[in-house]
């Protein structure tokens, strides 16, 4: 048996991307380890792919090595790193930070830690756990086939759904386009009749035709940032710009008010110390609509239920805090509201939602977090860095 | 069986792991063949199975949590030192006789350090302790 020694890449220099091959990431800093993975590995294939070993010896390395890499298929990851909790930080940083649900992940592990395996493994989605003292060569070749597996599943699984989410953006784009032009007929001849007959009182219905036309226009970029929001797509920053926050709270509250059957009498509102910021308007509205969405859902059927929004101005950062008195989320579920597909169980929702106002917040350079009494109220703490 | 005795036992079997490092540090010639070092990697990690069937059975017969005796005994760094024995073993069993040929300083190499990380190990005996430090001293990973 001629055994090939795989090319180990280290962090520097750039790894390069190469999609013929299955990219493994060996997160330990032990030199037999990374050999005897390495060794395996090389001897591996895999639907017709061969294995790339990618070694790692800190956390640091790896998380650098995770940033510049989204298409590694999968962690070989010794919980003992370093500390007690790398095994939790890790996961953390790869399901939570960089929200890549796709990579798989191996824990090797065997002595107990404050963080068990198996509560990592509820929260953070791992394929399987190698304990060092029963660790064989068949049974590494086993967990990684089987998490190979499941990783190129996934692929295929957001291939398809990317695929089926675009066509059907498509057809909803064309009638909504097809609904602007009618808007705008209607309205071109409305502009007509009231030229024609100038007393006749038509304003209450231009201002239906208006607020057509602006649903039409919202819901198109709406179907475009549920698009990005599939594709996991950065925000191109060149269309950022400087923004007032209380503007653009009062005209989402508006549009809110226009395309839900809520009014815009639950917001209580203080702008006492507004601020501006820099980002992608049409992400934020977006962001917005998530809140508010997510707030009415529990508030709808209570009589005193209220949204606060208080804005704050802050040395490093401002701040947007959102607050409602809905049910609150429990403890539990805290945690991991920020994740894809998670949700409180309203059945129209996908559950990418707070997942995408994580991303669009950490492209702006600030981020959201969330603190809640169960029972009482939820509040969304909004960062911003300050703009220059 | 009970504390006192998995006590007893570990550092038995420990002590022999360092009798079987003795042995290839003493003879570095015989033991860098490729046979020698199959079979002595071997013996240490038949022994370090030991402890973990040790451990697992005080856990198992004073009814504790399982991994409970093996945190107890041994330190998060001593576990890792014990278990990477398997790791040597793994690349021996994946590496051929002729590539042995070519990198067998270097295998050799990564059993000193393991070696040298064995005599770390905090309930080794003083005794086995001296012994592996005495002729880690004399190898060339110093």
């Amino acid at each position: 048996m001629k055994v090939q020694v795989p090319e180990v890449i280290t962090i520097k220099p750039k790894v390069t991307i190469d999609d013929k091959v299955w990219k493994v990431l060996v997160v330990d800093d032990r030199l037999s380890v990374q050999k005897a993975t390495s060794l395996l590995l090389g001897k591996m294939s895999y639907a017709g792919r061969d294995f790339k070993t990618i070694e790692s010896y800190s956390f640091t390395d790896s998380k650098e090595i995770l940033g510049e890499n989204d298409d590694i298929a999968l962690i070989i990851l010794d919980v003992h790193l370093e500390g007690n909790d790398i095994g939790l930080q890790m996961m953390h940083y790869i399901r939570r930070e960089l929200q890549n649900d796709n990579i798989r992940v191996i824990l090797r592990t065997g002595y107990p830690t404050l963080f068990p395996e198996e509560a990592i493994t509820k929260m953070y989605h791992i394929d399987g756990c190698l304990f060092e003292e029963e660790n064989t060569f068949s049974k590494l070749e086993f967990e990684i086939i089987g998490a190979i597996q499941t990783y190129r599943k996934m692929l295929s699984i957001n291939n398809y759904l990317q695929g089926f989410a675009s066509s059907v953006a498509l057809e909803i784009r064309n009638s909504l386009s097809m609904f602007g032009l009618n808007f705008s007929t209607i309205k071109n001849e409305l502009f007509q009749f009231k030229k024609m007959h100038p007393n006749e009182n038509i304003e209450a219905f231009a201002d239906l035709i208006s607020r057509g036309m602006h649903i039409c226009k919202r819901s198109d970029m709406i179907v475009d940032l549920m698009l990005r929001n599939i594709r996991k797509e950065r925000i191109d920053k060149k269309s950022f710009r400087r923004i007032r926050m209380s503007s653009i709270i009062l005209q989402t509250i508006d549009d809110f008010a226009y395309s839900s059957e809520h009014g815009n009498d639950k917001f209580e509102l203080d702008f006492y110390q507004d601020f501006k910021f820099r980002g992608d308007e049409n992400s934020f509205v977006y962001v917005l609509f998530n809140l508010f969405k997510n707030a009415l859902f529990y508030l709808v059927n209570k009589p005193h239920g209220k949204i606060q929004i208080r804005l704050e101005r802050g040395g490093d950062h401002n701040t947007l805090y959102f607050k409602d008195n809905g049910v609150g989320i429990s403890k539990d579920r805290l945690s991991s509201i920020f994740d894809g597909f998670r949700n409180q169980g309203e059945m129209d929702n996908t559950g990418l939602g707070l997942a995408f106002c994580k991303r669009v917040m950490r492209d702006f350079g600030g981020d959201v977090t969330c603190q809640s009494d169960y029972g009482h109220w939820t509040q969304f703490v909004l960062t911003f860095p300050k703009c220059k | 069986m009970n504390k006192f005795q998995t006590e007893h036992s570990d550092v038995r079997i420990l002590n022999q792991i360092a009798d079987v490092y003795v042995y290839i540090l003493k003879d570095q010639e015989t033991s860098m063949e490729y046979e020698r070092v199959s079979e002595m990697v071997d013996t240490i990690d038949r022994f370090s199975q030991q402890v973990w069937a040790s451990y697992a059975l005080t856990d198992l017969r004073c009814q504790l949590k399982v991994g409970t005796t093996k945190m107890t005994r041994l330190s998060h760094n001593d576990y890792k030192i014990l278990a990477s024995i398997r790791h040597i073993k793994l690349i021996l069993s994946l590496t051929t006789i002729n590539d042995y040929e070519k990198d067998k300083k270097l295998i050799f190499k990564s059993i000193l350090k393991e070696a040298e990380n064995f005599a770390t190990i905090k309930i080794l005996s003083k005794k086995s302790k001296s012994a592996l430090d005495s002729c880690l001293l004399s190898s060339p990973i110093n």
